[in-house]
């Protein structure tokens, strides 16, 4: 079933540098599963993998009981949505035919877009609140304004799958929340979700599962308040941190750097 | 959001897409029928005795034909080579392809080949076009992205630059290496029917395939990954980059010789009028393409009727302007 | 390398002669000879003007009134001129069309597709590729007979100029960019019958026959000729000719100016510029400034 995108013992090298090493995650619709690490651990790595982008050299990606590279690129477009964290945009388009990009694996070859396709791309683009910028070139948005648009390609895709890679980068607190509203939200709808993230507070507020990646390879894996330790912090990202309750949701705050 | 208002929405755009559109053509459409009414017998399209009928079958219309035929080669492979490489100062010679032809045809001007059979040098120069495809193609590598394929043309480019220098420079007799110059320096006189139906399938050929990359270009406006995670073949998309511009391109370069600028200055101009959309890019060019070589050949048979200025001359000229304009617009939209 | 691409040159003339297709238009019998001839070349102009009517000529080239170029500025005017372009050529109705190897080619191939009469007339290297242009020439606009006249006029010339005597003075003949002409060429069949010796023959020269202006200054010939006046060309291609070293060169030894078009083409007329060097030879030889 194409419930389940599952990663197994997946190892990278790139240019002669040993990346991810066994590294395996399963991931079901419904969840929300954040990957953490400190810079260079190996996240973006890891996330072009399951998102199909990059054949590790070792182990698997697949899709229910299909292996990712057993699938054509639109049909993979089709089924998980990636969104870089590479905010650059190299032309100009506007606010909607960039969100109608996301359509592009659903399209027929030659067609225009259908009644379907803008649906999607109405609901993508009130869903991150860029319906007012809808005719406005890209350029002219401030940058968490873009990384919103942006964000609402990847929603138009309507994919069982989201990979995101540190989607929340620039945008302020109210737009981080509704972010994850959203995320919330399509779980709800049977939906999956795997993001790449620094904000620990949000991953633990949120994610179902945490992957917690060290050098490359995966040093914990489970639910937030099991991997989210200050042991675990400490070793992995070399910082003294407390992880407290607020309002009842759990807070991560770094305290300094372990000499 | 109700019905009404977000399909108004989406048809206002492809509203002011349209027009456009149509805009070109009719403009292309004009210059192609000039270029039929022009020549130096004359201003008007001959008529009357069978010389005029020959004059206007076998050389008006086989030159306004590979006017428009090969201005919209160069304009489309100029928008896609844009929209590949994300970089609007890209152009069609920086795979190399032309730089081939050109050195296919100055060879069998050199060898005397072109003297001897007269369909020598638009073949010779096919030749070229195909050995500088194949080459970039084993240079780049199969893997190859972007920047490796251009790479890879400009060392193409400039080993056959050298080497059309170097066959110059060689030249057995002062008459070759007038003939060789003039023929690079691009023009259309007195190209007949032969090779209309030597260039028109190729061309054809090579363009269709240009124009299946549009999609893929637009996907590429989010760069590479987000591209390929939406469907964008990476390999699929270069090859067919590569053999599209190898024939359309090719092709135009063997009959014609070196006509530059085209393949720059057009999707350049345009790409504001399609929203910078590199898809909608690809049509306009075609048209534009063909406009501005169809225009350029009637300005030059109008002004310069007996002198040998040459159609490659002519697109320079437009050229410099153009990026003067360029510069100012740019230092003034950057501000004071 | 300059003998492996005149073979690689020959084995593609070979090859292509094969694929070339049609009957040699210069071999069809015609029953009245051309009367509407046009000459596409400034070489082929002086010639037709010779042998032919101006009545039966429908158009010579635009350069045919050149005098830096052409010999027959004065029979050429009032003649329709044309730039060689195939729509103005059709415009006339011509008969035939006589043009030079390695010119306009775009327009030969089209016209010959028309299915117009098209001469092409060799490059001459020699005074027999001379004499061999004159005669294919005649044979097309059917004037056989006048042919031979002007190329016994021109065998009787050179044995009137031939040098008395076995001394050989050098010589070079040097023009702007620095070209001088070597074996194979008119100029060097010029110096051969008037009775010098080449220097340009005892070099190699460079590509496009260039001898370096070193070259004449370390051992000057016996005679400079000169085929462009100094200050002819304002350009850098005369700079050679404007050179200090190069003026001192000339200036105290015996050098004199040839007119470009006495031996730009394949005419007759080259037996002028034999005779004139013939002059000098024999001056040179008088005033024994010789290297013999």
């Amino acid at each position: 079933m194409t419930d389940m995108l599952q990663a197994k013992d997946v190892s990278v090298r790139l240019s002669g540098r040993r990346v991810l090493q066994s590294v395996s995650l399963t991931v079901r619709a419904g969840e929300i599963v954040a990957v953490i690490g400190a810079n260079g651990a190996g996240k973006s790595t890891f996330l072009k993998v399951i998102a199909g982008l990059l054949i590790p050299g070792e182990g698997s990606v697949s899709l229910g009981k299909q292996a990712l590279t057993a699938l054509e690129p639109r049909a993979l477009g089709r089924e998980i949505a990636y969104l870089p964290q590479d905010r650059t945009v190299n032309w100009p388009l506007s606010v909607r035919r960039l969100v109608g990009l996301g359509r592009l694996p659903h399209r027929a070859p030659v067609a225009g877009p259908s009644a379907a396709d803008l649906d999607a791309i109405e609901k993508a683009m009130a869903a991150m609140d860029v319906l007012r910028f809808a005719n406005r070139p890209v350029d002219e948005l401030s940058g968490g304004e873009r990384a919103r648009v942006l964000l609402a390609r990847a929603l138009a895709q309507q994919s069982r799958f989201l990979v995101a890679d540190e989607p929340n980068t620039g945008l302020d607190p109210a737009h981080g929340l509704t972010l994850f509203a959203q995320f919330v939200r399509m779980a709800a709808l049977r939906c999956a979700v795997i993001v790449a993230l620094h904000d620990l507070s949000l991953a633990a507020r949120y994610c179902h599962r945490v992957l917690l990646l060290k050098d490359g390879s995966a040093l914990a894996e489970g639910p937030p308040r099991f991997v989210l330790t200050p042991e675990r912090l400490a070793e992995a990202y070399g910082v003294r941190a407390t992880v407290a309750q607020i309002d009842g949701w759990p807070v991560v705050v770094p305290i300094e750097p372990i000499a | 959001m109700s019905e009404a208002v977000k399909s108004t929405h989406d048809r206002t755009e492809s509203r002011t897409a349209f027009p456009v559109l149509v805009a070109l053509a009719a403009v292309a459409g004009l210059a192609f029928l000039s270029s039929l009414l022009v020549g130096p017998s004359g201003i008007g399209l001959p008529h009357g005795s069978r010389t005029a009928e020959l004059i206007f079958t076998e050389i008006r219309l086989p030159r306004a034909i590979l006017g428009a035929l090969i201005g919209g080669a160069l304009g489309l492979a100029g928008a896609v080579l844009q929209g590949y490489l994300r970089n609007p100062l890209a152009e069609p010679g920086l795979l190399g392809i032309s730089g081939g032809a050109a050195l296919g045809a100055v060879i069998a001007i050199h060898s005397g080949a072109s003297a001897a059979f007269a369909l020598a040098l638009p073949l010779g120069g096919l030749a070229g076009a195909a050995v500088a495809a194949s080459a970039i193609m084993i240079l780049a590598g199969a893997r190859s992205g972007p920047l490796t394929l251009i790479l890879a043309g400009v060392a193409i480019s400039s080993l056959v630059g050298a080497l059309t220098t170097l066959a110059l420079n060689l030249s057995p007799n002062p008459f070759a290496s007038v003939e060789m110059l003039f023929w690079l320096l691009g023009s259309l006189s007195d190209r007949s029917l032969v090779h209309v139906w030597l260039a028109a399938p190729l061309i054809i050929a090579g363009s269709a395939l240009l124009l299946t990359t549009g999609r893929a270009l637009d996907a590429l406006t989010l760069g590479d990954e987000a591209a390929q995670n939406l469907g964008v073949n990476p390999s699929s998309l270069r090859n067919r980059i590569v053999a599209g511009t190898a024939l359309s391109v090719g092709a135009a370069t063997a009959v014609s010789g070196t006509i530059g600028f085209v393949g720059l200055v057009v999707p350049h101009l345009l790409r504001p009028l399609v929203g910078h959309e590199p898809r909608r890019l690809l049509p306009a060019s075609v048209f534009g393409g063909a406009a501005l070589v169809l225009i350029a050949d009637v300005a030059l048979r109008v002004f310069a009727p007996l002198s040998e200025v040459r159609l490659g001359v002519v697109t320079a000229l437009v050229g410099a302007p153009f990026f003067l304009w360029l510069v100012i617009k740019t230092r003034r939209d950057l501000g004071p | 390398m300059a003998t492996l691409c005149g073979l690689f040159r020959k084995l593609v003339l070979g090859f292509t002669a094969l694929l070339a297709a049609g009957p040699n238009p210069a071999f069809s019998a015609k029953a009245e000879p051309p009367q509407r001839i046009v000459s596409l070349t400034v070489c082929t102009d002086q010639l037709v003007l010779d042998l032919v009517p101006r009545s039966r000529i429908a158009a010579v080239s635009y350069l045919a009134t050149d005098p830096t170029l052409s010999l027959k500025v004065k029979e050429a005017r009032g003649l329709k001129r044309v730039r060689g372009l195939a729509e103005e050529v059709l415009a006339l109705d011509p008969d035939l069309i006589i043009a030079q190897e390695y010119s306009t080619t775009a327009t030969v191939n089209l016209l010959r597709r028309l299915k117009y009469r098209v001469v092409l007339v060799p490059l001459a290297t020699d005074f027999d590729g001379l004499r061999r242009g004159i005669r294919v020439i005649a044979r097309a606009v059917g004037e056989e007979a006048r042919g031979d006249e002007l190329i016994a006029e021109f065998d009787e010339r050179l044995a009137a100029a031939q040098p008395k005597g076995s001394e050989r003075p050098t010589a070079v003949a040097y023009q702007v960019n620095s070209l001088a002409s070597g074996p194979g060429s008119l100029v060097d069949a010029a110096l051969q019958a008037a009775g010098f010796h080449n220097v340009a023959r005892d070099r190699p020269l460079g590509p496009g026959g260039r001898l370096p202006l070193e070259a004449i200054v370390a051992d000057p010939p016996d005679l400079v000729i000169l085929a462009n006046a100094a200050d002819e060309f304002r350009s850098t291609v005369g700079d050679n000719l404007r050179h200090p070293a190069f003026a001192d060169v000339i200036a105290n030894r015996p050098h004199m100016q040839i007119a470009m078009p006495l031996w730009l083409c394949a005419t007759p007329k080259m037996a002028e510029a034999v005779e004139e060097l013939g002059v000098m030879r024999r001056a040179l030889l008088k005033s024994g400034a010789t290297h013999e």
